[in-house]
């Protein structure tokens, strides 16, 4: 119990976006995806931004919050920024020395690069703040069950999927606890090269395997207990049903595409 | 080994949305040779002050100084001071992993860096101590024994590494009486033998009753009583509140008294009470 | 009588590759509708055995089984069993399916195919009994183990079972826990004349059962009313279970020629005492 795990990090207040259809935040999360890699201009790089932060601010999580998913992927992002500075040797040449060349096409590329990919995690990071796993897989299962008609097996992957969410929480409290248990009995997990490291996790995870598989055994009892798969006609008791706010974010989405199209062939002539 | 530990305060998560306060201001003393029961109901900080004394939890406010080791140092020997203090958690057969019960309880003293031939008989001897066979047992897979072996398999583990204190969480959690029992008379054993001082967390008042000398309740992250057995269960006032119960010998000798059979002695165990009943109510 | 369960010259055994070992012998019970019945044992002494037989998990190497009128080797109506038997296990995390307990309440109805509508009542319901419906939208890990074990109980409300099996389920829980599945279990019994099957190893969960039967080497070695079967120490002990402390002190003053009765608990073993005064 030493930290909280939060899968998916939701982020729990009332907002607007968290009572969008899970559905819809799924399809309009991917046409916000499409709207960063259809961006060319670095002008239409500020009406994805400007769209990023009034979602933001509509799902009325703080900004803080936002900015702390970044942090995981910080290193990655510069990283692939310098390779693509580096990398990048046609064009204007503003300084080179020895074998490195910077271009001024090559700043202006990584800096793309850059902003596409932190625009990427932290739009998809909205999702995650805004809806729940469990809402999550209930969008996915309806959105997946046209795949019904061709025998593909919906409803138990999203069984599936459920359970896997609902048992990561108690695996990862388990790790803990085990962690614990040998750290008592001298194990160091932080010592020594990557070998001995790997080799140092046995003592966890071999207890973790066992115990997940008891745990499993046992969970298919209670699935038989409760009745699973009696029937092929399987009802449903979450409904997902469209509202209004389903209808103002397509709008909305609809409104961003456009911008962006417009503002990378300089409809307006804006420069 | 004395315990001593002062203004311990700790927090989860400080400065979160899931900020939570496990211990406030808890000071006591454990001496040498004592058997210190840990009392308190489910979130009440206890798994949080045991996981303090070997160093899984740092000390972050307040102090504990365990002999001449300062747990509030920055930079302290942590194989000195595990090996030292022994830790069962709950369920502990969960940790078992090795392939065999004699490599499995060998996985401590390696790491604790004793010689081959030390650990060897070590092993032994801690197996023999949990009332196992050594030459049945130790070829075994740990995973091939009933719970109640496992269990003993996980608690030799821990004492093969000779620690000063055990410090036992909940160890007959789960049990059926027989392995209850069973455990509860190795811990006797061991206490009388071969570990000096015992720390145990139990949920049962008849078992904290009759095993401990030394008793600590905690509350809501708070020490509210540090005190004997005896003088805990004295006043059944001092338990209300807390959400724990008496020990039944005690209750028994508490409903008497207030039906007028006045029962002075202290009933921590069934012979005791047995004994003050006959005085109070002579057999005619 | 009613009976609702019927168990008559039941024998099971465990086959594991040559090795073949007993799980039950000659188990011969009737259980009546409505009644609260106590399986107690210590590990191994085949009352889970018992209990997997009870809503088909297991079928009877010989004999045969029929609750609520159905024969549970009939594999054709296994699903009307089981929805009729409700079990509950020990670890009440290994047997949640969803993050949400509504969701979670919702599952086995939801297999048996119920309506939309029915499943909400059913989940209101189910809820308000185990006294969780604040929870109703919550996720189950930050619940206490007693919560757990109550929306698991809820949960096989949800199919509305005749029979309530609890597996162990106050095995893993604290004090506190405890009592408050016992309670649920009492209560359901009294308000929903829900038949219950306790199964435990603590004797003091039995005290206020109708019925306790006591197991041991797979046989049924006492069978009867809670001050009856207690009476039997020796067998009691011979079986590897604990008398609660109260018969334990009146069973040594009783030894010692005092004229009480033997007691359950405390309060009663109180009374007697100041009767001599």
């Amino acid at each position: 119990m030493s930290r909280d795990i939060t899968l998916g990090q939701y982020y729990p207040v009332e907002s607007f976006a968290h009572k969008l259809d899970p559905r819809v935040k799924l399809l309009l999360v991917i046409v916000y995806i499409v709207g960063v890699f259809l961006v060319d201009s670095l002008y239409a790089y500020i009406v994805v931004g400007a769209f990023l932060i009034t979602s933001i601010i509509v799902s009325r999580i703080p900004f803080k919050s936002v900015l702390k998913s970044v942090k995981g992927i910080i290193f990655i992002v510069i990283f692939t920024a310098i390779l693509n500075l580096l990398f990048h040797k046609e064009g204007e040449v503003l300084w080179s020395f020895w074998i490195i060349v910077i271009t001024k096409e090559g700043v202006l590329f990584s800096i793309k690069m850059a902003l596409r990919l932190l625009l990427l995690v932290l739009g998809t990071t909205l999702l995650t703040y805004t809806t729940t796993p469990m809402s999550l897989t209930d969008g996915m299962e309806s959105l997946l069950s046209p795949l019904k008609l061709v025998k593909f097996p919906v409803h138990d992957v999203s069984i599936i999927m459920s359970i896997a969410l609902r048992f990561i929480p108690i695996l990862m409290e388990e790790v803990d606890k085990i962690m614990m248990a040998q750290k008592a009995r001298g194990a160091s997990f932080d010592n020594g090269n990557l070998f001995k490291r790997a080799k140092a996790l046995l003592p966890v995870l071999i207890p973790l395997f066992v115990s997940a598989f008891r745990r499993a055994d046992e969970l298919a009892l209670a699935l038989d207990a409760r009745c699973y798969n009696a029937t092929p006609n399987r009802t449903r008791y979450k409904k997902l049903t469209l509202s209004w706010r389903d209808l103002v974010a397509t709008i909305a989405f609809a409104v961003y595409i456009v911008l962006i199209v417009a503002v990378n062939n300089n409809f307006w002539g804006l420069y | 080994m004395s315990i001593e530990i002062k203004n311990l305060s700790f927090v989860y998560g400080a400065k979160s949305a899931y900020e939570k306060r496990a211990l406030e201001d808890v000071s006591f003393t454990i001496k040498d040779g004592e058997t210190l029961g840990i009392i308190g109901t489910t979130g009440s900080g206890k798994s949080t002050l045991i996981q303090h004394l070997n160093a899984l939890i740092r000390v972050t406010n307040g102090s504990i100084v365990i002999d001449d080791i300062d747990l509030s140092q920055k930079r302290i020997n942590l194989q000195l001071l595990r090996s030292k203090i022994g830790m069962l958690f709950q369920y502990p057969e969960y940790q078992l992993f090795e392939d065999t019960v004699e490599a499995d309880v060998a996985f401590g003293p390696k790491n604790f860096g004793y010689k081959k031939e030390d650990i060897d008989y070590m092993v032994r001897q801690a197996i023999e101590l949990v009332g196992l066979d050594y030459y049945e047992v130790k070829d075994k897979s740990p995973f091939e024994l009933s719970g109640g072996q496992k269990r003993r398999v996980a608690i030799a583990g821990i004492i093969a590494s000779r620690p000063s204190i055990l410090v036992l969480d909940e160890p007959t959690a789960g049990l059926d009486p027989i392995g209850k029992r069973e455990i509860l008379d190795l811990v006797k054993r061991l206490k009388d033998s071969f570990v000096k001082t015992i720390i145990m967390i139990s949920h049962n008042m008849d078992e904290i009753a009759e095993y401990c000398d030394h008793v600590i309740v905690l509350h809501e992250g708070k020490l509210i009583y540090d005190t004997t057995p005896e003088e805990l269960f004295s006043d059944k006032e001092k338990l209300v509140g807390t959400g724990l119960s008496l020990p039944h010998t005690v209750n028994i000798a508490r409903l008497l008294s207030e039906k007028g059979v006045e029962i002075n002695e202290s009933c921590l165990d069934v012979d005791s009470l047995v004994n003050a009943i006959e005085k109070a109510v002579p057999n005619e | 009588m009613d009976t609702i369960i019927t168990i008559k010259d039941v024998s099971f055994n465990y086959v594991t590759g040559e090795q073949i070992s007993r799980g039950v012998k000659n188990v011969n019970l009737e259980i009546e509708r409505g009644s609260f019945v106590v399986l107690l044992g210590h590990n191994g002494s085949g009352k889970s055995t018992l209990a997997k037989l009870l809503n088909g998990f297991l079928t009877p190497t010989e004999g045969e089984i029929i609750v609520d009128g159905i024969n549970t080797a009939d594999e054709s109506k296994i699903f009307d069993l089981r929805s009729r038997v409700g079990m509950v296990f020990q670890n009440p995390d290994n047997q949640m399916v969803a993050s949400i307990i509504e969701d979670d309440l919702a599952f086995g109805p939801e297999n048996l195919g119920v309506e939309r509508e029915e499943i909400g009542r059913r989940i209101n319901w189910a809820l308000d009994i185990v006294n969780m419906s604040e929870h109703r939208h919550r996720t189950p890990t930050k619940l206490s183990g007693g919560q757990k074990q109550r929306i698991a109980i809820a949960a096989v409300l949800a199919m509305l079972p005749n029979i309530l099996i609890l597996d162990e389920s106050t095995a893993m829980l604290d004090p506190k826990g405890r009592s408050e599945v016992l309670e649920t279990a009492h209560k359901l019994n009294k308000e929903e004349n829900m038949t219950v099957i306790l199964i435990t190893h603590y004797m003091d969960e039995a005290i206020d059962a109708d019925r306790i039967v006591v197991m041991n080497d797979g046989e049924v070695i006492l069978d009867g009313a809670p001050s009856e079967v207690y009476q039997q120490t020796d067998v009691i002990r011979r079986a590897g279970l604990e008398l609660p402390v109260a018969a334990r002190v009146s069973e040594k003053l009783i030894e010692r020629g005092y004229p009480i009765k033997f007691c359950l608990t405390d309060k009663e073993l109180a009374e007697e005492l100041c009767q001599l005064k």
